[in-house]
């Protein structure tokens, strides 16, 4: 790799110049890159979001017991030695009106039409994962005609199947633009290496190996999509911090060291690509002329 | 150097060579003539290693021809030095570039090679012409570009169709006398011509043969033409 990036000033010179196939070269390569730097913000994003939700909802019960006001109280009390009495129970407390008609904010908008009515009696409670939840339910429905425990697991697992199907979205996007990088690629090579026969028939007569034929056109295909990688790299990486600095998206900026180390991979990695797919394809070629 | 031992070939089932045994021996001086279309083309691409025998069998330098890799073939080739009717080229490189480049593929290109460079346009009187790029050359000159470049690594055999096909009388003999002198350097001359008056002037000077293709055959002709 470094002899190829180093290069052979005899093998170069000896290929003529690739023109247009090259800047498309760049160009594709340069696109690529962008969509393969969305993709993985959109992999990392869906990821992030995913593991928050998961993490806020991970262990969170309600219990929700219908009582009349006059023995709401009461109620409260039994529940609450229930729980507490319970292994497995880190916290239990008690949701008051005023929280209970804040949570339903979100939902019904305007809740002063709710503050004469008869909320059920709810209660916040965090597991631990010792706890026996089917021996708990049974005791609460032992105590309570209308009790429901509610696990808030039930919706994170949801949303977070939702998130993993949209991270391997984003996966599968982003290997596509490897696959598509490297046809680009190959077909560039193959076209430049089909256009300059005569030269490649030339040089095998005065007795140069293959290896020295391909080398000229590996260095320059890999160094156009390098650099085609690295624009579409920069300019990705521009609007991912301007979407999260504009409030667009903040997620879409990378966090930490592994979120970079992804996005900076990409020009290395769409190098290699290019390195592999012109060689196969110069070595598949030359095969053509004795 | 070259041994042919029974080898055929042939285009699309039409044979063009049929059951060819004959050896060209180190340091040799070799005529190739014969009416057109009598496999003298092929013959020679068999010699080059730009085809393979469909029968028989071609030893280069002792090795089997149909067992050498890709690579072996290359440097095979660098122990030969060819000069095609039409000249091979790399358009967009100097005539100095494309004669010094067998020189480079080799990796033995040196500063002192430089000067053997400029010796061997000189030698072809091609010394005003090197910086000039091949599609300026006239057919002359692309000759004489075409066998400093065959010579460039002091190959054992060289191989030649119709070298003088493209210039005049004097020129032809001047080329004839490069060749002549590289054959008593001891490489082997293999020349492909119809031009019967350059086989007598060279058969003055060295002891050539010749070897007629006819019928799909090749036979020695001796010394008798």
């Amino acid at each position: 790799m470094l002899a190829l990036l180093r290069g052979d000033p005899s093998a170069d010179s000896t290929v003529p110049p690739s023109g247009a196939t090259g800047h498309l070269t760049t160009l594709a390569a340069a696109a690529m890159a962008l969509l393969a730097l969305i993709a993985i913000a959109a992999a990392q994003t869906a990821g992030r979001v995913a593991d928050d939700w998961a993490g806020a909802l991970d262990g969170a019960a309600t219990l929700e017991i219908a009582a009349d006001p006059a023995t709401a109280e009461t109620a409260a009390e039994r529940a609450l030695m229930i729980l507490r009495e319970t292994p497995g129970i880190d916290s239990a407390r008690r949701i008051g009106a005023d929280e209970a008609r804040a949570l339903l904010a979100p939902w019904m908008g305007d809740t002063s039409m709710l503050a004469d009515a008869d909320l059920p009696l709810m209660l916040a409670v965090e597991e631990a994962p010792e706890l026996d939840r089917a021996a708990l339910e049974l005791r609460l429905a032992g105590e309570f005609d209308d009790a429901v425990y509610l696990r808030h697991d039930r919706w994170s697992g949801t949303v977070t199947a939702a998130a993993g199907r949209l991270r391997l979205l984003a996966l599968g996007a982003l290997a596509l633009t490897f696959v598509v990088t490297a046809a680009v690629v190959t077909l560039a090579a193959r076209a430049a290496l089909a256009m300059n026969r005569p030269v490649i028939a030339t040089l095998r007569l005065i007795g140069a190996q293959d290896s020295y034929i391909a080398r000229a056109f590996v260095r320059r295909f890999t160094l156009r999509t390098l650099l085609g990688a690295a624009l579409g790299t920069g300019a990705g990486t521009a609007l991912l911090l301007a979407l999260a600095s504009g409030g667009a998206l903040p997620a879409a900026a990378p966090t930490g060291p592994a979120g970079w180390l992804a996005l900076l991979a990409v020009p290395p990695a769409f190098g290699l690509l290019a390195f592999a797919a012109t060689r196969a394809a110069a070595f598949h070629e030359l095969r053509r002329v004795r | 150097m070259i041994a042919f031992e029974k080898a055929s070939f042939g285009y699309d089932g039409h044979p063009v060579l049929e059951d060819v045994s004959l050896t060209l021996e180190a340091g040799g001086f070799y005529f190739l003539t014969g009416p057109s279309g009598s496999g003298k083309t092929t013959f020679l691409k068999l010699c080059s290693l730009a085809l393979l025998p469909r029968g028989g069998r071609v030893a280069f330098f002792g090795e089997d021809a149909t067992l050498l890799d890709r690579d072996r073939i290359a440097l095979m080739r660098r122990r030969m030095g060819m000069v095609h009717q039409d000249c091979q080229f790399i358009d967009h490189l100097s005539v100095r570039r494309n004669i010094a480049l067998p020189l480079e593929i080799a990796g033995r290109r040196t500063p002192a090679a430089d000067k053997d460079i400029e010796d061997l346009m000189g030698w072809v009187a091609l010394g005003h012409r090197a910086d000039a790029y091949p599609p300026e050359l006239s057919g002359g000159e692309r000759q004489r570009a075409a066998l400093a470049r065959a010579v460039m690594l002091s190959p054992d055999l060289l191989i030649a169709d119709e070298p003088t096909g493209n210039v005049d009388r004097e020129m032809g003999e001047r080329i004839l006398s490069l060749l002549i002198e590289l054959n008593r350097l001891g490489r082997t001359v293999l020349i492909a011509t119809h031009d019967l008056e350059l086989i007598r002037t060279a058969k003055r000077e060295v002891s050539a043969r010749v070897l007629r293709l006819a019928d799909g055959q090749v036979r020695l002709a001796g010394h008798e033409l």
